[in-house]
């Protein structure tokens, strides 16, 4: 009977990563700063499930919701830790960029520049932004993915997109 | 300015980025498999055993103890015990009560043996 029940445990676990885990990684992938960082959170988030494998609820739409949000709050957690750190390593390579001429360079630079103003989101407005922006999730689906309210994404859909557009502007006006 | 999501798309590190192999994935779908913990049936045998001895040796300790106090507390003056008995001998009764309200009457000679 146990052995039963173990088996049964490994399937699912098994099904929740084969089923999720790529797209798991995309997420992570915008949500962390390096491609490690983005594998650690992925297998963190199944960590998890291997450690409260009752708490995943069934069902593929319930499950991706569970696991996203999972990955979300580790991302947050993460982020908390390095966040001193990190911004203050942001505001001298920001710094750098506006020192920058406009080589042929500066579209690899651009792009950076909107990445790292992206990084600097705080991490359910910077999921938000990404699930919205680039995966094309619609607002009432991010609520159910992140677990709030349709006014707290809108909320962070818009802030998260008016920095964006500053962090832009800024790198556009330093450079033209 | 171009909009947002096109300078996100552009610098999107999932479309530049090659990701993580199959082989990758695999690596990480074992590791994640390897760690679950092994559910093993609990031995329950020992334990229980261990148990019931504890508990018999538990209440035949309290049992003694209270009889000791019982048969301390009935006991009668030593002067009593020791007087003039005429040449018989001296016997002295022990009572008490037990906790379920049995009496107990226990009659010993002089040398604290049951008759």
């Amino acid at each position: 009977m146990y052995k039963k029940v173990g088996a049964s445990a490994d399937m699912r676990l098994a099904d929740l990563f084969d089923a999720h885990s790529g797209r798991l990684y995309r997420l992570a992938r915008r949500l962390a700063a390096t491609p490690e960082e983005a594998r650690d959170l992925v297998q963190e988030t199944f960590l998890r499930v291997v450690r409260a494998p009752n708490s995943v609820p069934s069902g593929p739409v319930a499950e991706e919701a569970w696991l996203v949000r999972i990955l979300v709050n580790l991302s947050r957690d993460q982020w908390r830790r390095r966040t001193s750190r990190r911004r203050l390593e942001a505001l001298h390579q920001a710094h750098s960029w506006t020192l920058a001429s406009a080589d042929p360079e500066s579209a690899v630079i651009a792009q950076t520049t909107v990445w790292r103003a992206l990084q600097m989101l705080a991490p359910r407005r910077r999921a938000a932004i990404v699930l919205h922006e680039l995966e094309g999730v619609g607002v009432a689906q991010i609520a159910r993915l992140l677990g709030v309210s349709l006014v707290t994404v809108r909320w962070h859909l818009s802030r998260g997109r008016r920095e964006l557009a500053r962090a832009i502007a800024n790198y556009e006006e330093d450079h033209s | 300015m171009r909009d947002l999501r096109s300078e996100l798309l552009r610098s999107d590190p999932v479309a530049r980025e090659v990701g993580p192999s199959p082989a990758d994935f695999d690596l990480m779908r074992r590791r994640i498999l390897s760690s679950r913990p092994v559910v093993t049936p609990r031995r329950v045998g020992p334990r229980l055993v261990l148990a019931l001895v504890l508990s018999v040796v538990a209440v035949n300790g309290a049992l003694v103890t209270r009889s000791r106090l019982s048969l301390g507390r009935s006991d009668p003056p030593r002067d009593a015990l020791v007087g003039d008995t005429g040449g018989e001998v001296a016997l002295r009764q022990v009572q008490y009560r037990t906790p379920g309200g049995t009496r107990v009457f226990w009659t010993l000679n002089p040398n604290l043996e049951v008759r």
